[in-house]
């Protein structure tokens, strides 16, 4: 879906399948997968100016430490300074806070391991956690976007929503193993999770990439921020929840015996005589029998 | 539920590889029964209203709706026969005074009825054994449009090893299943949700039904269809495809398709039994405790009515969440699919010894002060007559008094327990010589009120744990499931399908609502 339509559009598709298993868990590592590797990777001098430099107004901050062996550490940005030993003009660095009431710096070269926490009522003397991360996955590292396996998982990006019972779709994102070709020639085997990283299902103090939303959940605060793109595994969470996306990219996931189905795809319908236009994502003869779909491009509901 | 990879597979495999057919059984009987039923109830014309023939047809089209949507023989019990047999006679009894015009050909049509239930042959069965033998099929799904009739025909079939390796199943069941590799539905297409069809679950599907049922209907897709795979439409299969397509729908009278071969809800029925029931058993009430009721039809053959407007149902959503499911839903937002709870047995009985285990060590003073108004209440009705009754309460100032109410209070049932409004009541304890007292009888009342409404709620909350903790997959087929409370005798939920809401209202008295009642032979 990415690259079809302009900033002020959006797509909506809907799929009506003879059973919804995996296809939001393949859907989201579409999405996650063609966003990843269509964006740029940050480079280290842009994320310092762009990320870490922005928070000099409001030191000290929050932010989490990606260390050399793997680990997360929670903790606090001091200070930005210059170190001007070594002459030369000096390089920017960035103090921390470490364990036992020592400081650690985080030269700009070094930013990436750095990344803002959004938590405004910290506590410091709470803050200071240390987590483990997978710093090295075989999986991860196959995947032809991915560089470093430990960076992947400390990074979070707002790529996709996925509204659902996580119950109904946590199996198929944890428990089912795929491979993946090495370029040692060999497989390498993990799951879809290890690609979409769910925030569910992420390690504490790990980056995500999509974010489950129960229906049941409460987005009605301003503070909500929608994804790049939204799955919904259903049509209860789709007739619950749709409105909270105004402007991402929407796709519906229909089992055809679901109770609520033809009440979608009515609306669905209707929405089509309101949109843009209708779209053909992929061409009638690949869509197998029983399968069915409709896409259609509108405009963004709050751009 | 998640599938494995591999059941995934198969569903779309066997979705993908789908091919129908259409199975016509011929039988003379079955023909001439279903037409002289239709030709008798066009002949009626305005008349098929009249209570008297609602009766006669109702008997009737049950019956003939069950032949055609099940395998089961003509005189299976579960198609109940007798009990039909014995309001069509009865009916018969009185027909040559009521109608004489009428009388022979409807004495036809029930001649052509006890022709058929005295037969034991089972044809749609013996059609779907055939091609199971001729095609050597080892495991099929046999797909019976009414959950009602899915126990019984299993039953039946079980018994017989021509049918080993079938599996009865109503539709919902379907999904919970992995594919079969042949599956028979029995009846009209119109009578199985169209998923069926869009999404088969089985590589070929066999609809089964007597000659003239219009078979071939398949529903157009959930989309429109522009960006459609192939389309999926039944194909006529067998020698006898042609003759059965042109049989089909064709409006003769030979066809027995009507336009919708299952009988309506009768809700006036039902309705003039209650109000009759009623009415007979308080000898005249008032008809200021009639109220306006929405009627819910449930599977199994069942119906209940809710207050309309402001009432409240506990829900079971199956497309929610384990977690979510159970929930209470305002009635007007009640929709056909969901599973809608209600206390079938019991639960009125547990409610007092509750209400009182939760009063305590009040609870017997508080019962005595409840009996003795109610007994004062008694005495003045014994000697001044009931109607004098109702006046002086009225000319006392309780608003309410009429004596329907006034009968209900000198009930002895715990149940009643003091009049919605304290003016009301101070009315009433007065002229019963009892005003003095008045603060304490009303505090004591909304004392025992509160914990009636407690134990309510702690019966709810029991019931409730029961279904969270029961196997709620269970419900997905047969559209009823019934939940046990830990506690002997403490009072049973059922929770019924709900099979459509209809777009009307009827009066009925409040007593009866929230009972689950027969919707077919009333």
């Amino acid at each position: 879906m990415a690259g079809r339509t302009s900033s002020s559009e959006r797509i909506v598709l809907l799929v009506a399948a003879p059973t919804r298993s995996y296809a939001a868990a393949l859907t989201a590592a579409g999405i996650v997968s063609r966003a990843s590797s269509s964006g740029r990777a940050p480079d280290p001098e842009t994320h310092f100016w762009n990320v870490i430099a922005p928070l000099d107004g409001d030191l000290p901050a929050p932010v989490k430490v990606l260390t050399d062996e793997g680990k997360i550490v929670e903790t606090v940005l001091k200070e930005i300074e210059f170190d001007d030993r070594g002459g030369g003009g000096g390089r920017l660095r960035a103090r921390i806070q470490w364990f036992k009431d020592q400081v650690r710096f985080v030269y700009w070269d070094r930013s990436l391991s750095l990344l803002p926490v959004r938590n405004a009522d910290y506590e410091e003397r709470k803050l200071l956690r240390r987590h483990s991360v997978e710093h090295h996955s075989e999986f991860v590292e196959a995947l032809p976007w991915v560089e470093s396996a430990a960076q992947y998982a400390f990074r979070s990006d707002a790529i996709c929503d996925i509204c659902g019972h996580a119950s109904h779709l946590e199996p198929s994102f944890q428990d089912v193993a795929f491979a993946l070709p090495t370029a040692d020639g060999g497989t390498a085997r993990g799951s879809i999770q290890d690609v979409v990283r769910v925030d569910r299902w992420t390690g504490k103090g790990e980056g995500h990439r999509a974010r489950l939303v129960l229906p049941s959940a409460s987005v009605e605060d301003d503070s909500f921020e929608q994804a790049q793109a939204v799955v919904f595994n259903g049509a209860s969470p789709y007739l619950k929840l749709e409105q909270h996306w105004p402007s991402s990219d929407q796709v519906i996931l229909l089992a055809h015996h679901e109770r609520s189905a033809p009440q979608v795809a009515d609306r669905l319908k209707r929405q089509l005589v309101q949109a843009q236009g209708r779209v053909d994502l992929i061409s009638p003869e690949d869509v197998p029998r029983g399968v069915e779909m409709m896409a259609l491009t509108e405009k963004k509901l709050n751009d | 539920m998640t599938e494995s990879l591999d059941s995934v597979t198969e569903i779309f495999n066997s979705t993908e590889e789908a091919e129908f057919a259409f199975q016509p059984v011929r039988d003379a009987d079955v023909a001439e029964f279903s037409d002289a039923y239709r030709r008798f109830k066009r002949r009626l014309g305005d008349s098929r209203e009249h209570r008297y023939w609602r009766r006669v047809l109702r008997a009737l089209g049950y019956y003939r709706f069950e032949i055609l949507a099940s395998p089961l023989p003509f005189d299976s019990p579960v198609l109940e026969p007798d009990q039909r047999s014995k309001v069509l006679q009865k009916s018969l009894s009185r027909l040559s005074q009521l109608y004489p015009q009428q009388c022979d050909e409807a004495k036809h049509l029930v001649g052509r009825f006890e022709e058929l239930i005295a037969r034991s042959d089972a044809p749609l069965l013996s059609s779907i054994t055939e091609s199971l033998q001729e095609r050597e099929v080892e495991s099929a799904a046999l797909v019976v449009s009414e959950p009602r009739l899915v126990d019984g025909v299993a039953e039946h079939i079980s018994i017989s090893p021509d049918t080993d390796g079938v599996t009865v199943l109503s539709p919902r069941e379907l999904v919970d299943q992995p594919p079969f590799a042949e599956m028979y539905l029995v009846g009209r297409m119109s009578w199985f949700p169209p998923w069926i069809a869009r999404a088969p679950r089985a590589g070929r599907v066999t609809l089964v039904s007597y000659a003239g049922v219009r078979a071939s209907v398949s529903p157009g897709p959930l989309l429109d269809g522009e960006q459609q795979g192939r389309p999926i439409a039944p194909v006529q299969m067998g020698d006898d495809g042609d003759a059965a397509r042109d049989e089909a729908g064709s409006g003769d009278d030979g066809d027995l398709d009507d336009l919708e071969i299952r009988p309506e809800l009768d809700l006036e029925a039902i309705a003039d039994r209650m109000r009759h029931e009623t009415t007979s058993a308080s000898d005249g009430r008032d008809s200021d405790e009639f109220v306006t009721a929405q009627p819910i039809e449930l599977e199994r053959d069942r119906v209940v009515f809710f207050e309309s407007d402001d009432s409240t149902a506990w829900v079971i959503d199956l497309d929610e969440a384990e977690d979510n499911r159970v929930r209470s839903l305002a009635v007007e937002a009640v929709e056909p699919g969901l599973y809608i709870l209600l206390r079938t047995e019991g639960g009125g009985d547990v409610l007092i010894p509750i209400a009182d285990e939760l009063l305590g060590d009040e609870a017997e003073r508080l019962r005595r002060l409840q009996e003795e108004w109610k007994s004062a209440l008694r005495d003045y009705v014994h000697d001044a007559g009931l109607r004098r009754t109702v006046r002086d309460l009225r000319e006392a100032g309780c608003s309410v008094a009429s004596r329907f109410n006034v009968r209900r209070w000198t009930s002895p049932s715990r149940h009643v327990i003091k009049t919605k409004s304290r003016r009301d009541f101070e009315a009433l304890v007065d002229i019963i010589g009892l005003g003095d007292a008045d603060e304490d009888y009303w505090k004591a009342m909304v004392a025992i009120r509160d914990m009636h409404l407690r134990a309510g709620q702690v019966i709810r909350e029991r019931l409730l744990d029961a279904v969270t903790h029961a196997d709620l997959n269970d419900l997905s087929g047969r559209g009823v499931v019934r939940f046990e409370l830990a506690e002997a005798d403490a009072g049973q939920l059922t929770a019924f399908r709900v099979r459509s809401v209809p777009d009307r209202t009827v009066r009925l008295p409040r007593g009866r609502l929230r009972e689950v009642l027969r919707s077919s032979i009333v």
